[in-house]
């Protein structure tokens, strides 16, 4: 009977296959490309006011053009790159595939979320083209200074980025409801919740993240447009018409210690996919992590106040954040640490996918560890808003955003598009982009200490700075190269679906569901079979090789027509 | 919300609760944070600024007890809609539905067309003060969402007639339709008894 309905649905038209499409695969393909093409266009964003710190004399921006700059690319980084890639593609490619689905619970809502999506895209990116040009207040948009365009010298930028995010979290909720929904309700037989592969979990948790943090920004964005808009004094203290100027930094925290996981947590999840994979062992402490995640997950609720030490927060609430933030590096450590046990002992196949996911987490752990001097009260004081805050969470950010994204691509591709990435040019890739990342941002660390505060236009009028400003050139520069050498992705991704290698069914000998479809899987994945899951995702034995085979496969197909 | 795949997945193990039943909890779990938000945002303000109980005396408590009143009636009307739908008497089951669309727009009606007019002519506008951008931010954000639910109902009470079945999208959409309520709930006191 299912191979009747993919027989029916194999006679859609261009339009209902290609662009609004219900099929998870291509929603999955929409989310990538939308969100690579904002990570090409948020990188080329940091080149230019890159360029800009490091010859001023050139003035290729106004300080104006500068401060928008720096907050688009947060912004864009973040909502348009992170967020579609790390759930929007994640997500709708993994979860259908691995648990052994047909497709997403609730198909057409999947589809309205990426085209909501990608109404969102397009109102942020008409920012840039209205006058006074796109928003400049920071990422974090911190009221009352967005809540007043005299301010910030920009109006419809800030309306366009408060409508554009409001729409993207509409998607980004959808989206999520459709995550959580399909590993609860269309798991193949067999497949019990403590069978999922890693990353539906990663992706599950961080859904429900989202959706439980997200509201009250909702709300705090409203009352923003209202402040601007209509003339509400929610944030604005104008003479007698008082409102709270702290109130937008709780709402916007509450929601974005939270975000930082949602988009961290699934990043880890390709990690723990590729590296039993590339280390023929088991995941080492599969249930830990999983219980490891959902507590730094509850926790990270009880964390935001530390985003505000030097707000004027009360010293007493400062101590009760900065211990909960202070905790929440013990679920990671459990983390990292059973990560780096998979590996120990393990023969290594070093394929790109695994130089991307080792990467990743080599340079996830240098953000975790730095992450706790910046928990802890005393040392914010002295590093709070200087290039220490810039580096850490590029630290964390590039690893689980930038750099898992390159691994999952890498490894998903022959089931998106049938075609293996050329491992060379992935090689090349992976290692000039660590090396130059690390040149980037490492330096930065020191500066931090320097004294460098963000998001200035120019150093050269603060005397005490000079010292280090051949650092920050050196800062620059690495920059540069690193955003120029992504280029080598983009070229790899677009002549391996041209002139890539054929891919088999099962490339990487890897053991998950989604390596039992062909490759690319047609609508409704599976044809006439069905998945049926006999073994927990990741038995790979070094020592018990079977019939030639050194790994079992979680499941096996059963034909529609054989079974009962 | 629910999509109908064309033949049953069939392989799918059964679980206790549809699809589109926890879709729905999961978008309320949403919600109650919105509302969360919002609600944090109006006690803060209360605390932080002196002269709110001075404002809400302004405030018409005999509208908003009876609109209390509509929305319970309503909420009522719709859990009878769904056990009768799902016992098969599709007749009451309609005739219910309907009543929660009055109710529901009667809400609408004394809020839009009466209260909020009033208070206009009487100079409470948006730009009041603390308490009333919060007045008329919460309680309109929460009658948008009545608005949506009386949508919806329509659209299904529309179907209704016709052959199809709302079962379990009769239910999500009742869940949706008993959280408004609850939200009333906690908007009737903080702005109308305080």
């Amino acid at each position: 009977m299912a191979a009747h309905a993919a027989v029916q649905h194999a006679e859609m038209g261009w339009i209902r296959t290609y662009i609004f499409s219900t099929d998870h695969k291509m929603i999955a393909k929409q989310y990538l490309l939308n969100g690579l093409f904002f990570a090409l266009f948020g990188g080329i964003i940091a080149l230019m006011f890159r360029s800009h710190l490091a010859l001023p004399e050139m003035e290729f921006l106004e300080p104006a053009r500068y401060n928008a700059y720096v907050t688009m690319h947060g912004t864009l980084m973040i909502f348009w790159v992170a967020m579609p890639i790390l759930l929007g593609f994640f997500g709708n490619l993994t979860i259908p595939l691995m648990i052994g689905a047909r497709d997403m619970a609730f198909p057409l809502l999947n589809m309205m979320s990426y085209w909501t999506f990608f109404i969102s895209s397009v109102v942020i990116m008409a920012s840039f083209f209205v006058p006074g040009g796109p928003f400049s207040g920071g990422w974090t948009a911190y009221a009352p200074l967005s809540a007043n365009s005299e301010l910030t010298g920009v109006n419809w930028g800030i309306n366009l980025w408060a409508i554009g995010l409001a729409l993207e979290f509409a998607a980004v909720l959808m989206g999520g409801i459709n995550f959580v929904v399909t590993p609860f309700v269309l798991r193949a037989r067999g497949m019990s919740l403590m069978r999922l592969p890693l990353v539906i979990w990663m992706v599950v948790i961080a859904s429900l993240l989202f959706m439980l943090s997200v509201g009250p920004l909702i709300a705090g964005t409203f009352m923003l447009l209202f402040d601007k808009n209509v003339g509400t004094h929610f944030y604005l203290v104008t003479g007698e018409a008082v409102g709270d100027p702290l109130l937008w930094q709780h709402l916007f925290w509450f929601f974005g210690h939270p975000e930082v996981y949602v988009i961290l947590i699934p990043g880890l999840g390709v990690i723990a996919e590729i590296f039993p994979a590339a280390a023929r062992k088991p995941l080492h402490g599969y249930k830990h992590i999983i219980y490891a995640t959902i507590f730094a997950g509850v926790l990270s609720f009880m964390v935001w106040a530390h985003h505000m030490f030097m707000a004027g927060l009360n010293p007493l609430a400062a101590v009760g954040f900065s211990i909960t933030t202070i905790i929440i590096s013990v679920p990671f450590l459990v983390i990292v640490v059973a990560m780096g046990l998979t590996l120990w002992g393990g023969s290594l196949r070093f394929n790109a996918a695994f130089l991307y996911a080792f990467f990743a987490y080599v340079i996830f752990i240098v953000g975790g560890l730095t992450g706790l001097q910046l928990g802890a009260t005393v040392a914010d004081i002295q590093l709070h808003d200087t290039y220490f805050v810039v580096a850490h969470f590029h630290y964390v950010i590039f690893a689980s955003v930038i750099l898992s994204t390159f691994a999952a691509v890498q490894w998903w591709f022959p089931k998106m598009f049938g075609r293996l990435m050329h491992e060379g040019i992935g090689k090349v890739h992976a290692i000039s982009t660590f090396v130059l990342f690390n040149l980037v941002f490492t330096p930065m660390f020191i500066l931090g200490f320097a004294g460098y505060p963000r998001r200035y236009s120019g150093y050269d009028h603060i005397p005490f700075l000079q010292e280090y400003a051949w650092l920050n050139d050196m800062v620059s520069l690495a920059g540069v190269v690193l955003i120029l050498v992504q280029f080598l992705f983009v070229f790899n991704f677009f002549y391996s679906l041209i002139a890539g290698k054929k891919a088999s069914m099962n490339p990487w000998e890897a053991t998950t569901l989604e390596w039992s479809a062909p490759s690319p899987p047609p609508h409704l994945n599976w044809g006439d079979t069905v998945p049926v899951v006999e073994r927990d995702p990741y038995e790979y034995a070094p020592e018990g090789v079977e019939n030639g085979m050194d790994y079992q496969p979680q499941g096996r197909l059963l034909s529609l027509t054989a079974r009962d | 919300m629910a999509h109908a795949p064309a033949q049953p997945l069939e392989y799918v193990e059964p679980t206790g609760i549809g699809p589109p039943k926890l879709g729905m909890w999961l978008f309320l779990s949403g919600e109650v944070v919105l509302f969360g938000g919002v609600i944090m945002t109006i006690v803060l303000f209360r605390i932080s600024f002196p002269g709110w109980r001075e404002a809400s005396e302004h405030t018409n408590p005999i509208i908003g007890s009876v609109n209390t009143f509509n929305l319970l009636t309503s909420s009522m009307l719709v859990a009878l809609a769904h056990k009768m739908s799902a016992t098969g008497n599709h007749g009451p089951a309609k005739l219910c539905i309907l009543g929660c669309l009055a109710f529901g727009i009667l809400f609408l009606a004394l809020k839009w067309a009466m209260e909020w007019p009033t208070e206009i002519a009487h100079g409470y506008t948006i730009h009041s003060g603390p308490f009333w951008q919060l007045y008329y931010t919460a309680t309109g954000l929460h009658a948008i969402h009545v608005l949506i639910g009386l949508i919806a109902f329509t659209v299904i009470l529309i179907l209704y007639m016709g052959k199809w079945r709302p079962n379990f999208t009769l239910e999500a959409t009742a869940l949706y339709w008993h959280f408004v309520d609850i939200v009333w709930l906690f908007l009737w006191p903080l702005f109308y008894l305080s």
